[in-house]
């Protein structure tokens, strides 16, 4: 259960990271 | 580089600030598949395959925000998801209305130390672009040089939020008075 939770909070957090960094993707890759 | 280490300073602050990050595990987050195939088209348009028809790289560019904002929909009710939303529209208008390039300031390009090679860049300086003030005009110098646009500091702020709503620490229970 406890492993469950833990991937339940690691992809909610690469998938918040992620569509935040594409929305930004004005920017070079630099 | 810098949107990602921007990304981990949001998510550094939540601890620091007595908040945990296990509690995103309460949200159900929807579409998750979204945000990294649309991370990984940008990598390979910019980075893995900048070479080729500029109109086919500049459509994809565009295609890239129609996944970010149809993630941005279906998870609309989370918390900051709003505020978001409405930086990605600025930066997805810019990115349109000047044919799929993010327009640049040559100032702020100048001022951070940029120089741009050969093939598609997903921001760079236009000859005549188009709503510049949503654009990329905020120069980033060293260590990570780069350019931010207004749309960008939205974007932040908007995760800053989702990230201390979700993560803080639930408010102590009103002791009940007995009496």
């Amino acid at each position: 259960v406890k492993k469950f939770y833990l991937y339940r909070a690691a992809s909610a957090v690469a998938a918040i990271v992620t569509v935040v960094v594409a929305s930004g993707a004005g920017q070079k890759w630099g | 580089m810098i949107l990602i280490v921007l990304a981990a300073v949001c998510l550094a602050s939540v601890p620091l600030t007595g908040g945990s990050l296990k509690r995103l595990a309460q949200i159900r987050v929807r579409w998750v598949w979204l945000g990294p195939v649309a991370v990984l088209v940008q990598t390979v348009l910019v980075t893995i395959a900048p070479g080729g028809s500029h109109q086919l790289h500049a459509l994809i560019h565009i295609g890239t925000y129609v996944l970010v904002g149809a993630f941005l929909w279906a998870n609309r009710r989370l918390p900051g998801v709003p505020v978001i939303s409405v930086g990605t529209f600025l930066n997805g208008l810019a990115i349109t209305v000047n044919g799929g390039v993010m327009p640049a300031s040559a100032r702020a390009e100048k001022l951070a130390g940029l120089a741009l090679g050969k093939g598609f860049h997903n921001s760079a300086v236009l000859a005549h672009p188009h709503l510049l003030w949503f654009g990329d005009i905020i120069p980033v110098p060293w260590p990570l040089p780069n350019v931010l646009s207004v749309g960008d500091c939205i974007i932040y702020a908007g995760l800053l939020v989702l990230l201390h709503r979700v993560c803080r620490r639930p408010e102590a229970e009103p002791a009940i008075s007995l009496a």
